[in-house]
């Protein structure tokens, strides 16, 4: 019965191995490391290292990031964290083996990367997580929201325990604002190669980290795990640098404009300090910078267009009709943009009671192909102007 | 007189007609038996209850409630239409208004039921005020509702295939609601037969694993229209003892079964007029007539042709006469396109259907009068279930099964008393096959590491050395963990063993848009190049079948013809398992590799069905490895001297045609589809040197089909020779062994040669 069974599940592999998923592995030799490069064993199974660097300029933006998140979090709650993982679809099955945190110690930043070594060990390895991972800090990650934070809460669920990041600040969404629409891509290592200017030596490929995992634990020698090791780290450390060029340029973007030094979108740098600045200060700074932008001539009309619309917006909201009249006829005049016509056409007819004028900005807007529901709303306009302007003529 | 008491009175009429009747069955109305409401039942539910009109419960309604309420497993088996889904819903609902914290969850086998299931469910809890909360957890749910449906939800409702890939394995976000899973509703439970219902047992097996990881051990209530083994199937699946609920207490109309068999065309050959033809005008009798009639067809392909003939009978009709609109609905279309359907014959904008097999199932589509079966559904049970889609309402309905030419076709409507006597198929499924359970271990190990001592499957610590071997799990501290980067449930489909499938694009003008999909295999076979494709009646050409991309391209056309691939298969054994002599033979049980090769296909007019030319295919053949009973007949084994009985020309035939019917018997015997089993035959086999018939399992891996053909072998051996015996034909026909076909020049009767074959065979008994 047995012999029958061996044979049918050697066919079965035979049959897997046909479909090109997976290269055979070795054999196993389970083993357990006697030491990983640096590392210091805090349990069975666990092992730490914590290198220390100066962070003198890293304290002054932590100590005012109120455009970033809530003042609440002194520098020292701040956590900048990473995780690797032996899968990147998620779900119970797939577990954190390195853990990386940097905290800052006076001027000093500490950056603790955590390695599990077996996955027996994963309860005493979660002891020490928790210890590092306290839940009220405020945590940095990139992409960590929607990842990361899922995966360490899953692997504190499935051992029993619960434990959960409270306060999540993910670099990922201030990044998308700035950069999407200037780079390539939104990935950490691009925004590295194109923001912050550092290349690494030798990158890993994100598929080879779990690979490199397996393979370290069939055979037990800590080398393949070097370079995961050191991606991690220097994930974290750009995560801290990414933090300090996004603080610098919602601080003061004026400068940044000006240098010219990175790209960045202009208009969502200042959407961004509109929606999420708390104050007066902000504000003022992101109208600053979006009249910079739509009257700078030499700059690319679709941004100025994208800057007028938002600084009409932003003006019509606070009743600052004049001032919204100069930027939407700028754009409506300069680029024949739609939604500023519209604008421009609505304040005229009902703040400036100039339909004469309100209509002939409709006639120009229809000299071009419009998409139906705004020619419609373009005829409909049409419509009533021309029956206001009879219904005057007759009076 | 109501529409279909004067259109029965003109069939009846009708000599033509009624000539073609081999039974008019009619099954009168039933009464009902009552119970009170329960006497513990929590006074919102009866509120609600009576606002709905109901002021007592069927019986088996009352009996269901009992037993859940005292802590039992059951399986509730009464016909459609009978007030199933209270008997599920009242227990569920007077647990969680009591016990707000606890949770439900209703697995219905597809997606289009569970929302079905829902909006009954909703409308009720909303009139009452019940204040239960009920989700809808499927591929369909968008993100931002998920969220909420895991940490509110107290029912959910969601199908196999989501908790198989996206609720276990995520189990750590569903920890509130398996935490506190008290009951699991397993509807439509005569769905999880063979491969389905293997898989079914698996994934059962994964979440009482994973809730009792949280400290649930949930209730399991089974309900099913039609099925032989109700309390069997049920305990397969959930694997506890279950109480049988089979005593229907609510009352239903009269209902007209007519067993129709085509009028011959040449009645020397024994061919008949085509099932697809007949369903038409039948049809058309009962539409034009104010019928609301849905037609069940036996592939994609039938419910297109079918419903394009209905549409295109009625263009003149109904420039005179009313608006009938008559749509075709099957797997492969669009949700949105089959909602649409749904909900037009549930308002009546929709007159009539033609559909596969897709809308046997409990899909509410509102009240249809007639149901048609073009051709045999395969088995007992699903021709109940199709022909209970007619008459929902409690008035007078009609359901008409059309014959094809098939010898299984033929032997129904040629013996009725077999087929309104015999009892529903039992349905079976076999759990640890090796395929299957092993795609689910993987699963498992997944979810939560697995010790030893675990008794997810008899044998699972040899399977689980063997996934360690292979590096894809680990041992580590009393336990094996998952270890590998990938995500097992995304390889695993339930439905068939291969999870990739085609998409189907439409590129005329220069567009892009999806229009549909099919599994890889038969993408070959029905989606190669040229080949015609009909979706809701259009007709698309294949411009290009990109397989590695699992891309096909489509564009539309306009020819007045459709397309059957030609399909030739070969056989190499791989190794064999059991030998045994049995039955006049020697039978091997082993496994096959089965080699699919798509070479050419045939073009065939509409209507005529006239072959009118052929096409060259080159698509890369398909292999199957799967299990196979292989008769072998030995020179001096009864078989063999039987097959040595007869005239040396007539061997190759007479073989031949023991697999045609075989292959068209057996599924009576072993409650699977005729597709799930294939026959092939050798007259000097290359394995065994001697002549052979192959009869294998149509999935990778095998489902157990093989090996119950060789349990059975005697008994689906005497009704094959009963059938052919019996036949009225004089040379062979469809019905029996097939038509004499003139290509092969034999000079003697095939027939005879295999009846005499047989009977010296198997004997006379």
């Amino acid at each position: 019965m047995n012999g029958d069974l061996y044979h049918r599940l050697k066919l079965l592999k035979k049959m897997r191995q046909t479909v090109p998923s997976r290269a055979p592995s070795p054999p196993r030799k389970p083993a357990m490391p006697l030491g990983v490069p640096g590392f210091t064993p805090l349990a069975d199974g666990v092992w730490s290292r914590v290198l220390r660097m100066p962070a003198l300029q890293l304290r002054e933006v932590l100590t005012d990031a109120s455009i970033l998140f809530p003042a609440q979090f002194s520098p020292e709650l701040v956590r900048f964290f990473d995780l690797e993982t032996t899968g990147l679809s998620g779900g119970a099955g797939t577990k954190v083996f390195l853990a990386g945190v940097a905290r800052l110690e006076g001027d000093t930043l500490a950056l603790e990367q955590l390695l599990l070594t077996e996955y027996g060990a994963e309860p005493a390895y979660l002891t020490a997580l928790a210890e590092r991972f306290p839940q009220d800090a405020l945590y940095i990650s990139y992409n960590g929201k929607a990842f990361d934070a899922h995966q360490l809460k899953t692997r504190f669920v499935l051992n029993g325990r619960t434990h959960v990041l409270q306060h999540h600040f993910d670099l990922l969404y201030p990044a998308r604002r700035l950069w999407r629409s200037v780079l390539p891509g939104c990935s950490l290592s691009e925004l590295e190669r194109y923001v912050l200017e550092t290349e690494r030596d030798q990158d890993l490929p994100s598929w080879e980290v779990p690979e490199r995992y397996f393979e370290f634990l069939r055979d037990g020698d800590p080398a393949v795990l070097q370079p995961v090791i050191a991606h991690h780290y220097h994930d974290i450390l750009s995560l801290t640098k990414l933090l300090m060029t996004v603080h610098a340029i919602l601080s003061d973007p004026r400068d940044w404009i000006q240098r010219e030094a990175v790209p960045f979108d202009v208009v969502q740098a200042a959407a961004w300090l509109l929606h999420r600045g708390r104050g007066r200060a902000e504000h003022k700074r992101a109208e600053e910078m979006l009249r910079q932008v739509v009257f700078h001539t030499g700059r690319d009309p679709v941004v100025r267009t994208r800057a007028g619309l938002l600084l009409g917006a932003q003006y019509k909201y606070f009743g600052r009709w004049t001032d919204a009249e100069g930027v939407w006829r700028l754009v409506f005049e300069q680029f024949g943009e739609l939604k500023a016509g519209v604008e421009l056409a609505k304040l005229l007819e009902h703040r400036r009671r100039d339909p004469n004028e309100a209509l002939q900005i409709v006639l120009a807007l229809q000299r071009h192909q419009r998409p139906p529901t705004a020619a419609r709303d373009l005829a409909h306009r049409e419509l009533r102007l021309r029956r206001k302007l009879n219904a005057s003529d007759t009076a | 007189m109501s529409p279909i008491d004067r259109v029965l009175g003109q069939v009846k009429d009708d000599s033509a007609f009624m000539r073609c009747v081999s039974r008019w069955q009619e099954i009168p109305a039933r009464g009902g038996r009552y119970a009170a409401l329960p006497a513990d039942l929590h006074p919102k539910l009866r509120t609600v209850l009576r606002a709905s009109g109901v002021e007592r419960l069927y019986s088996h309604q009352a009996e269901s409630y009992r037993w859940v309420r005292s802590g039992r497993d059951v399986v509730v088996v009464t016909p459609t239409a009978s007030g199933k889904t209270l008997s599920y819903n009242l227990p569920v609902l007077q647990e969680l208004l009591s016990r707000p914290e606890a949770r439900a969850l209703y697995l219905f086998p597809t997606k289009a039921l569970s929302q079905d299931q829902q909006a009954a469910l909703n409308l009720s809890v909303e009139r009452g005020e019940l204040g239960v909360k009920v989700a809808t957890y499927d591929g369909d749910t968008p993100d931002s509702v998920r969220v909420s449906a895991r940490e509110t939800g107290q029912i959910i409702i969601s199908n196999p295939d989501m908790l198989h890939a996206g609720i276990l394995p995520n189990h750590p976000k569903w920890i509130k609601f398996l935490g506190n899973l008290t009951f699991v509703v397993i509807d439509e439970i005569h769905t999880y037969r063979g491969v389905f219902g293997s898989h079914m047992t698996n994934v059962i097996r994964r979440l009482r694993r994973i809730a009792e990881f949280y400290g649930a051990d949930p209730t399991f209530i089974c309900c099913s229209a039609t099925i032989g083994n109700p309390r069997e199937l049920a305990e397969r699946i959930v694997e506890r003892s279950v109480e049988l609920v089979a005593n229907n207490g609510s009352p239903s109309g009269a209902k007209h079964l007519i067993l129709y068999n085509p009028p011959f065309v040449d009645r020397v050959q024994g061919i008949r007029r085509g099932v697809v033809q007949e369903a038409r005008s039948i049809a058309l009798r009962f539409l034009k007539a104010g019928v609301k009639t849905i037609v069940f067809a036996r592939s994609r392909l039938r419910t297109e042709l079918i419903a394009a003939y209905i549409r295109g009978s009625l263009e003149n009709f109904y420039t005179d006469d009313g608006r009938i609109r008559v749509e075709a609905y099957r797997g492969g279309y669009l949700p949105s396109e089959r909602r649409a359907i749904e909900a037009g014959l549930r308002d009546g904008t929709v007159q009539g259907v033609v559909s596969t097999n897709a809308l046997e199932l409990g899909i509410d589509i509102g009240g249809l009068d007639a149901a048609i079966m073009a051709g045999f559904p395969g088995s007992i049970s699903s021709s109940w279930q199709q022909a209970g889609r007619a008459g929902r309402t409690q008035h007078l309905s009609v359901a008409v099964l059309v014959a094809s030419s098939s010898p299984l076709d033929q032997y129904m409507v040629k013996n009725p008393q077999y087929f309104l006597g015999r009892p529903p198929e039992e349905g079976f499924v076999d759990p640890e096959n090796l395929h299957i359970l092993m795609a689910h271990l993987r699963c498992a190990v997944f979810e939560l590491p697995m010790r030893p001592e675990e008794t997810y499957a008899p044998t699972s610590e040899i399977y689980l050395q063997h996934l360690e071997e292979g590096g894809t799990v680990r041992f580590s501290a009393g336990a094996y963990h998952w270890s590998d980067r990938s995500y097992p449930a995304e390889a695993v489909s339930l439905r068939s063993a291969t999870s990739d499938n085609v998409v189907i694009v439409d590129t005329t003008n220069g567009e892009y848009a999806v229009i549909g999909e099919t599994d890889r295999p038969s993408a070959k076979e029905v989606l190669f190049d040229n080949a015609i494709y009909i979706h809701r009646g259009e007709q698309y050409v294949v411009t290009k079948l990109d397989l590695e991309n699992r891309k096909c391209s489509v564009e539309r056309t306009d020819v007045n013809y459709y397309t059957e691939a030609l399909v030739k298969r070969d056989i190499k054994v791989l190794h064999e398992d059991d030998t045994y002599d049995s039955c006049g033979a020697r039978l091997v049980v082993g496994d096959i590799l089965v080699r699919t090769q798509v070479a050419k296909f045939k073009k065939i007019r509409f209507q005529s069905h006239e072959n009118v030319g052929y096409g060259e295919v080159s698509v890369p053949e398909e292999e199957m490895h799967t299990r196979a009973l292989a008769m072998v007949f030995d020179d001096n084994c009864p078989a063999g001297k039987a097959l040595r009985g007869i005239d040396p020309a007539m061997r190759v035939p007479a073989v031949a045609r023991i697999g045609t019917l075989v292959k068209n018997v057996s599924p009576v015997f072993l409650l699977c589809e005729s597709s799930d089993l294939r026959a092939a035959e050798r007259l000097r086999d290359p394995h065994f040197g001697k002549p052979c018939l192959y009869v294998y399992d149509a999935y990778p891996g095998g489902i157990g089909l093989a090996e119950a053909f060789a349990r059975q072998i005697g008994t689906i051996l005497r009704a094959s020779l009963s059938l052919v015996r019996d036949c009225e034909c004089s040379e062979g026909c469809p019905s029996c062994v097939g038509p004499r076909d003139p290509q092969e020049e034999i000079d003697g009767n095939p027939k005879e040669a295999v009846v005499a074959f047989l009977s010296a065979w198997v004997g006379d008994s």
